[in-house]
């Protein structure tokens, strides 16, 4: 009887604790101020002295961390950061925003807006959104089998009155836009083992077509898809065969080019970027696997030939071969009229300890534009010096014309794993808003080799979209059902502000946001007609520790997606990445886990955040009002709506541009962990998801292509 | 989910025991685990988004309700 009752009460007790969790923060669902989040660095009284010109030796000691916003600048110069600025190519008369609705590339368009002109649905009768048809792949696996897990992030793309898909298991599909009627299949019969992933990834295919198309003649119009060994294929849009005049029969093999550390293939996850008469492939690797690992080339190829233009690397060639890396693994950008295109350029290897490139590698972790025809670098800009925190730049900067008192500026917006949303003029590199060189932590002299950056970059305006100024508030439901874990966990990481170095001490430091970043590869949207920028971000603790070599080798056990134990081969030190949970696997860090947000960008002020989603776990739906971690991005309209999916709870919404008010949403499939495609045909207005689910965010994986539209009248 | 078809199975054998089973102090204890159960249930049907099961425990609230109000003798005696 006493057992029944308990087992009986103890489910009602735990869902009454999570209902009382649940109160507070609901009447706090409004609140979208954060005043925290205007600072980083050291705030002005305890800033350290620089160790010297250059990179330098360790800190002494931690200095306690400071709740008190950073308002003392070091200095505002570009000095630090911008490279020496090359010639701009001759201005071509082609406006940054087309003139008709595109999406035909992996942002949409090529200046990644995410942006769609079209009116149909509106915030007024998007609550009446059906979904008119979807259609599933088939390829998925949730790693039960013989199978690595699949990640499918792929954005569709409209073009050619069609909708074309990749797929995780390196196919293309292409399907009836109105209907989801297949068209044409093609099977790259690509292996389907993770060589530099842990999970098969696709992010979706890219498209080119003639500007002066031969009548008759096949692959006037080409689909381009990449795949894990680094093979690119090439098939004409029309019939989804093999252009034989493209490299080898339809085939590039891209790793021909992978001559330096080559310990692994030069995955084409993410779709080649097409612009002009130019495919321009970066690549993604096997994060913090090795010390040494392939530089981080870009290749530009000739769209029908597949022959090799030019390319860039971001690390100087007596550096490369004893580091790598600093690799462009997500989209670029592209002004056509300008004539330059904007890579996004990661860190160097290995990601969390820097003595085997002690010098200065100023493209590295960096936006940087090149010449579209030639890849020779115009200006340069890096957002992290000596980055040893695996701060990638992982998403392409998204373009836009702005003016800022009174004056019309062709600006470039990165947003970045850190939470700042950087905003410079893209002719030139120079900021818009002063981003000044603060002083930042150096290390604690528990790391052997390594120095470290004095100062790094930070913006002013936007504000900085996550506090990092001092250790995120403790979740105290998470503190007290750990029995106090959460606040030990605390109390042994070290942290002295943003840019804590990693360390061997005690649990390691403390790492906000995680890996995976706060704003990550979906990027940001912008409404060109209001001059708002939208952004969703995640608000995720981890910690990392670095281990010498042997140590490592003791305690070393797996390693998951992006958390667990990583051997940095070739380094003297391992490491491990671990997120802030307590034994039940709750968040030790206070909601919102994840929140959108937008931006005047007249100003720089932001207009409206809020969480976003709702976290999941084991079935269970935790209130809205905290929020869920994000992965993919946003899509706007003129409509005067944004679509996002992104959120653990694989539900697909649209907000309110005007106030971020929550307007429809629905449940698909998985989560739609790709940003969302939006386009016209025959007359009616298409909202396009797919929902292929991360395991980052959860265990749930999807093949659903969703496809949303009004009732016809 | 399971947590919640186990709970609704338990509230079935709740409402069984209500009524076929006397009025003694039984009664009471079923009684008062038959109502933290759907209280229970209710609570994680709202957080599993689960809507019908919501509007179900709806009618065992009544059904608890109407068990109170219900003859005193045991059905079985009445029988």
């Amino acid at each position: 009887m006493t057992t029944r009752a308990l087992l009986r009460i103890a489910p009602a007790a735990a869902l009454g604790l999570a209902l009382m969790v649940a109160l507070p923060a609901a009447i706090a669902q409004n609140d979208t101020s954060n005043p925290g989040a205007t600072s980083g660095g050291i705030s002005g009284q305890e800033q350290h002295e620089p160790s010297g010109p250059g990179y330098g030796p360790p800190r002494g000691n931690v200095v306690a961390p400071s709740s008190a916003p950073a308002t003392s600048p070091s200095s505002t110069t570009d000095a630090a950061a911008l490279q020496p600025s090359g010639a701009l190519p001759a201005p071509k008369p082609i406006p940054l925003v087309p003139s008709h609705p595109v999406w035909n590339t992996f942002h949409g368009q090529l200046n990644a807006q995410k942006y769609s002109p079209l009116t149909q649905i509106t915030a007024d009768n998007v609550k009446s959104l059906l979904k008119v048809w979807e259609y599933h792949t088939g390829d998925m696996s949730d790693g039960s089998g013989e199978r690595p897990t699949s990640v499918w992030s792929a954005t569709p793309i409209f073009a050619n009155d069609t909708l074309y898909i990749g797929t995780p298991f390196y196919r293309v599909i292409a399907l009836d836009p109105g209907t989801g009627q297949v068209k044409w299949t093609f099977d790259s019969k690509s292996t389907l083992k993770a060589l530099t992933q842990p999970a098969l990834k696709n992010r979706g295919v890219a498209y080119w077509q003639s500007p002066n198309p031969v009548a008759g003649q096949p692959c006037q119009k080409i689909v381009y898809l990449g795949t894990m060994d680094a093979q690119l294929f090439a098939m004409d849009a029309d019939t989804g065969k093999l252009c034989q005049g493209f490299a080898n029969n339809g085939v590039l093999n891209v790793d021909q080019w992978n001559d330096v550390n080559n310990k692994y293939p030069l995955s084409l996850l993410q779709p080649p970027t097409v612009a002009g008469n130019h495919v321009i492939m970066g690549w993604a690797g096997k994060d913090w696997a090795y010390a040494e690992a392939p530089p981080g080339t870009v290749f530009s190829v000739d769209p029908q030939t597949g022959k090799r233009q030019w390319s860039f690397a971001a690390l100087p060639p007596d550096i490369a071969p004893r580091t790598g890396t600093a690799n462009v693994w997500t989209g670029m950008s592209v002004d056509e009229g300008l004539g330059l295109i904007y890579l996004p350029v990661s860190s160097p290897s290995p990601n969390y300890w820097g003595g085997n490139r002690t010098e200065k590698i100023p493209l590295a972790t960096s936006t940087t534009a090149l010449n579209l025809d030639t890849g020779e670098v115009v200006w340069s800009r890096q957002w992290v010096h000596h980055d040893i925190w695996d701060y990638d730049i992982n998403s392409a900067p998204t373009l836009m014309d702005i003016t800022v008192s009174g004056q019309q500026i062709p600006a470039l917006m990165q947003a970045t794993k850190m939470g700042f949303l950087f905003v410079v003029d893209r002719r030139t590199g120079k900021y818009v808003w002063p981003i000044e060189e603060r002083k930042v932590p150096g290390g604690d002299g528990s790391i052997q080799g390594e120095v470290y950056a004095p100062t790094q970059p930070f913006p002013t305006r936007p504000a900085p979209l996550l506090d990092q100024s001092k250790k995120p508030p403790i979740w105290w439901v998470a503190d007290a059902l750990g029995l106090g874990q959460c606040s030990r966990l605390w109390k042994s990481l070290d942290y002295a502000g943003m840019y804590s170095p990693p360390t061997h001490k005690d649990n390691g430091v403390l790492a906000y946001p995680d890996s995976a970043g706060g704003v990550q590869w979906g990027g940001v949207a912008f409404d060109p007609r209001g001059k708002t920028a939208i952004v969703n971000f995640s608000h995720v603790v981890q910690s990392i520790k670095l281990y010498p070599r042997k140590e490592y080798e003791q305690l070393a056990g797996g390693s998951g997606n992006e958390q667990g134990f990583y051997p940095q081969e070739g380094a003297p030190y391992g490491m491990s990445l671990d997120n802030a949970l307590n034994w039940l696997g709750m968040p030790c860090w206070a909601p919102p886990f994840g929140e959108i947000a937008a931006i005047d960008m007249s100003t720089g002020d932001i207009k409206w955040r809020r969480p976003i989603g709702a976290s999941q776990k084991w079935g269970f739906y935790m209130p809205e009002s905290m929020g869920s971690v994000t992965i993919g991005g946003p899509a706007v309209t003129a409509g005067g709506v944004i679509f996002i999916g992104a959120s653990m709870d694989a539900k697909v919404r649209a907000y309110a541009l005007a106030d971020g008010k929550e307007l429809w949403s629905d449940i698909v499939q998985a989560p739609a962990v790709a940003n969302p495609a939006i386009y016209e045909y025959k007359g009616r207005e298409y909202v396009a998801f797919i929902a292929g689910g991360n395991t980052v965010l959860k265990d749930q994986v999807g093949d659903q292509v969703a496809v949303y539209a009004l009732p016809k009248s | 989910m399971l947590l919640v078809i186990g709970s609704s199975l338990a509230l079935v054998l709740d409402a069984f025991i209500l009524w076929f089973g006397g009025r003694g102090w039984l009664f009471g204890v079923f009684w008062v685990l038959g109502l933290l159960g759907a209280l229970g249930t209710i609570v994680a049907a709202w957080f599993l988004h689960a809507w019908w099961l919501a509007a179900a425990i709806v009618f065992v609230f009544a059904g608890l309700i109407v068990t109170l109000a219900g003859p005193s003798q045991p059905r079985r005696a009445a029988a």
